[in-house]
Parts: structure tokens; sequence; C-alpha cells
């Protein structure tokens, strides 16, 4: 799962990229305004964090002009402002949720994953397919009470496949989502990846071809 | 809410005003009102009181008889009568006295006035009384009554209204303090809630990475730390300005030791000083404050320099300017870069704590300096004067 990271103290901006690597997200980091509506008009995001004081064009302009352009990423807003208007303001522009600084790393953490359920057709951290039981919160995947080992990159495109449960995700989706800014994935890679989790899942039936555009779990 | 308070106030502050100009403007009317009436009175006794002596005077005479006081001039409404030493009434006109027993001197009867006054004639003491009905007065000054009061009330609406007015004026500047401070609060908080945040989340991550590979973020908390330290000394050296002892400062100097402190940032990134000194510039002030002035001066020159910049410093009497190559100031903003918390181009790194600017100003203002900052299309210039 990709999050862009927009803030603008660079130790915080670092250390936000850095919990949420070790929590499974593939992260990106921006910090000025210029740079998030680059990047999030040229890049496809589960979630953004935005922070709200930012140079060159404020996090509320940001989220409106990302929201004008029918941008509909989840956006997480961090302020460090806690007046009811600066909250009710951020929400009124098209923030899906804001949370106040100094806050709680679980609870940023239950958020982003909250907002990125909400905007998926999954409704739960826990999902169920045959007899494997998937743990988005705790990334895990059980089956008959053994955990299966699972590379963060596959876990990333199960997710993907699962929070878009039967709908198909796309080659270009999953390249997106689950690889880094400075790999340079091909369908190829997609598909040895795959095949890969198949093998992992001891399922060939969980996730179905859609022949030339992509894959979807049912 | 606030701003209710602030209605609140600019209402008391009307009430207040408009109750006590009423007041001051119902006493100043009252007493209008009694002066008058008893100037009144006072001028038809006098007027009583000349008539009953100059009757008395020419009745005195044995010859004269009483009735020449018929062809003599009285005002209207006015009386006399004159009893002889048996109290009959031997002479009136205008109407017959009532008087209860005899006077001297002014008595006031029901609604007249009366003057009495005796003398001696065919050995025998006789009385003069010349009354007044005081009724047409009384109208006429109860008419001033009534335009005295409604003058009153109609001055205090006129100002209840002005008080309005004004009491935005009184409340406007409080209210600035009230949202400057409360600006300053939320910038502070801002200020201290970003590097608690980077504190809290580079905790986390070191516990969760059970305290391998930690290196960077305790790098990450030992700046911040800095940082913090840095905004607390500085918050706290507004308060401090010109509490210090104050001597007579030689700013020449004073500089040169500043640039003297910076001389390894100022090599570091090459930059040429210049000094121009027309002068000795002096000013009774505390040294530390005028060498948080200059060093932040200083300092903002070296620090938003370029490489190979350069830094022009001008010294007049009175006069001081610092000039340098650094990133030209956008206009708009010129006016800004004084306040709390401000930076242009907020820098990615925690370096300063966005004070020093606000500091030299408030230093400034302390010692009634002026603060100055211009571009034109090379340098930034920053001057001085007192």
């Amino acid at each position: 799962m990709k999050v862009l990271v927009v803030e603008d103290n660079e130790e915080l901006n670092n250390t936000l990229k850095e919990i949420l690597e070790i929590n499974g997200y593939n992260v990106e980091t921006a910090f000025d305004g210029e740079e998030a509506l680059d990047f999030a008009t040229y890049s496809e995001y589960d979630a953004i964090i935005l922070d709200i004081m930012l140079p060159k064009i404020d996090g509320y302009k940001v989220c409106q002009i990302l929201r004008q352009k029918g941008i509909k990423t989840p956006i997480l807003m961090l302020t460090a402002k806690d007046t009811l208007q600066d909250k009710v303001k951020g929400l009124d522009i098209g923030a899906d949720d804001y949370l106040v600084k100094p806050f709680e790393i679980e609870e940023l953490l239950a958020r982003i994953r909250a907002l990125i359920r909400r905007a998926s057709t999954e409704k739960s951290d826990v999902i169920k397919i045959g007899d494997i039981t998937v743990d988005l919160a705790k990334r895990e995947i059980v089956r008959d009470g053994k955990k299966l080992m699972i590379t963060p990159k596959l876990f990333c495109i199960l997710e993907q496949l699962l929070l878009n449960r039967g709908k198909v995700v796309t080659y270009e989706s999953l390249m997106n989502k689950c690889w880094g800014i400075n790999d340079y994935p091909t369908k190829e890679t997609v598909r040895a990846n795959i095949k890969l989790l198949r093998k992992i899942l001891e399922n060939k039936d969980i996730i179905q071809n859609v022949s030339g555009v992509g894959y979807k779990i049912e | 809410m606030k701003l209710d308070q602030f209605l609140k106030a600019r209402l008391k502050i009307t009430f207040v005003i408009s109750l006590i100009s009423t007041l001051i403007l119902s006493a100043f009317s009252g007493s209008i009102y009694f002066f008058y009436k008893k100037q009144l009175i006072l001028e038809i006794s006098d007027q009583l009181k000349s008539i009953a002596f100059e009757i008395a005077k020419k009745v005195e005479n044995p010859v004269v008889d009483f009735s020449i006081v018929k062809n003599m001039k009285t005002p209207p409404d006015s009386y006399v009568c004159i009893f002889n030493p048996q109290a009959d009434v031997v002479f009136y006109r205008g109407k017959l006295c009532q008087i209860p027993y005899h006077f001297s001197g002014f008595r006031i009867l029901g609604t007249d006035v009366v003057y009495g006054v005796s003398f001696k004639k065919e050995a025998g003491e006789y009385h003069i009384y010349v009354g007044k009905n005081l009724k047409n007065v009384l109208r006429h000054i109860e008419k001033l009554k009534f335009i005295l009061f409604y003058l009153t009330f109609a001055i205090s609406l006129i100002i209840l209204v002005i008080a309005f007015i004004i009491s935005k004026s009184i409340i406007s500047p409080i209210k600035e303090v009230f949202e400057k401070q409360e600006r300053f609060t939320q910038n502070v908080s801002h200020d201290l809630r970003t590097p608690l945040t980077v504190m809290s989340s580079n905790l986390y991550l070191i516990e969760q990475k059970k305290y391998q590979n930690i290196e960077k973020n305790i790098e990450n908390i030992k700046k911040t730390v800095e940082y913090m330290k840095k905004l607390v000394s500085d918050l706290l050296f507004f308060s401090q300005i010109g509490d210090r002892e104050k001597t007579r400062v030689n700013l020449n100097n004073l500089i040169k030791e500043q640039i003297n402190l910076f001389t390894p940032k100022i090599q570091e990134k090459n930059i040429k000083i210049e000094i121009t000194e027309n002068g000795t510039a002096e000013i009774e002030a505390a040294e530390r404050d005028m060498e948080m002035l200059f060093g932040n001066l200083i300092e903002n020159a070296i620090k938003y320099n370029k490489e190979n910049g350069e830094i022009i410093i001008k010294i007049k009497p009175k006069y001081i300017e610092i000039k340098n190559t650094g990133k030209l100031i956008k206009k708009e903003n010129l006016k800004k870069i004084f306040e709390r918390f401000y930076r242009e181009e907020k820098s990615r790194t925690t370096e300063g704590s966005g004070l020093g600017l606000s500091i030299v100003k408030e230093i400034a203002d302390y010692y009634k300096m002026k603060v100055k900052v211009d571009v034109n299309d090379k340098y930034n210039i920053f001057s001085i004067r007192w």
C-alpha cells in the first residue's frame, strides 16, 4: 500500500516514513505544498498524510486543489492547531480525517488503516478467503492456526486485491502501489510475484487472472 | 465566544461612560436650575427692597401723604401695604396684604415674596410691606426645568451613541494585543507540537526496532531538543528585554565583536564583510539587548547569505545599516518578516527558532529605535535609526 507523507519538518517527515515502512507501507515524501501536488497528481496513493502549515502552498489549499482535480485519495490532515474552526475547515475542504499533533503513533496507524478501509470494498481488518485468514492490521496470513511467511511486497499485492475485492486490480495499479519510485517493475515482474503469491497461499483459485488487464479476488 | 467578550466590554464601557456623563449632565442642569431660580428670586427681592426703602424714605416726611405711593412705579404683580402702629392697614395698593406678624426683611409667604420695613412717623411705628406674587416667575422657571430635563435626556442619548462608537477605538488596541497574543500562543503551540511529535514518534520507533539501528532516531531527537531549547530561551528573552543595567554602549565595537563571534560561519561561506564607519554610534542600553539585536541581524545576514556573498555594514552616529546579498526578500513579505515565527521559505532545517527578527523588532521598539527593511535589486537592507 502506498502512502504520501507531506510534512515540512524534515525529521518528522523521515520518521513518519520510517514508521510507515516498518508497518508495511510503501512511502513517498514531499516537503512542501508544490511537491505534494506534483506527487499526488502524477502518482496513485492509497492515502495522503498532509500537514497544514506547509511552505509554498498550505495544506488546506493542497487538499482543495486535489479535490477539484477529482482526486479522491483519502487525506489525513496533520495539524498543530486544535481549534474547532481549524478542524471544521479541514474537513469541509475535503479532508477525510484529521489528527492533532502531538499524536500517538498507534492512533495514526489505526486512522490510516481506517481511511484505506473506508475507501475499499472491504470493511474489516480481518478478511477470510477460503481457509486463509488475512489480518491487515497485524500484516499476518494464517492457515489452520499457522502463520504463513510472506514478503512485504507479496503482502502488498494480496492486500491490494483484497481491498478491491470483486473488482479488477490492474497491472499498473499494482506496479504503482507495491513498487517504489526507484524500482522499474514490468508486467512480467508482477506476473512473477503473483505466481509466488499463489504458491505461498497453496491455492491457485483465490487469485483470478483477468487476461491482459490484471487480477482479482472474488 | 471571544468576540462576544469584546462586545460585552464595549457595552460596559458605553454604559459606564453614558452613566457618568448623564450624572454630570444632570448635576450640571440641576445646578443651573437652582442657581437661576435663586438668582431670580434674589433679584425680585432686591427690587422689592429698594421699593420699600424708597417708600419709607418718602412717607417718613410728616407732610407727605401715603397717596403718593399710588403714583410710584412698581413691577407687575407687586403690591404695597402700609400698617399704622395699631396694626391697621392705612394704605394698600394692588392687593391687601395678609401678614401674620410684623417683620423686617424678606419672607416667603405662600407663593409671594414680601419685604418688610418699618419707619417712624408721628411718634408711632409704621410698617411697609412690598410683595410680589411669584406664580408667573415660577411658571417661567418650571419651563426652564422642562427644557433642561429634555436637553439632558437628548444629550445623554447622543453621548450613548458616541460612547458606543468611541468604545470601539478603546477596545480595538486591546483586541489587537489580544489577537496578537492568541496568534503567538498558537504559533508557540504549533512550533512545540511538531518537535514533540518528532520526539514521540522517534521514541516509538526506537522501541519498535528493539534499540537496533537507532542512531538516526537519536540524532533526530537530539536536533529537536536543541531546537526546543533555543525556542524556549528565545521566548524567555522576550520578557527580559530592558531588564539589565543600562550603560553607554559603543555599537561600533559591539558590531565588530559580534562579527568576530561568527567568524567560522563567515569563513565557511566565504562571505566578504565590509564596514564603513562615519563616526561613533552610541546608545544608552543594556549591552546584552544590543548584542542580541545586532547579533541576530548579523547572524541572519550570514545564515541566509549565499556562498561568496557580501555583507556591507555602515555605521554613523544614530544610524546603522546592514546590507546582505542573501536571497532577496519578496516585497509583499517585508512587513511580515518581523512577526514571530515568520519564515519566508520555511526552511527544512530546524536551525533557529524563527524568533530572531521579532526579537530584533521588540528590542528596537523598547529602545525607541526604528528598524526598517528594504530590498533593492541586489541587497536586503536592514537599517536602524534612533
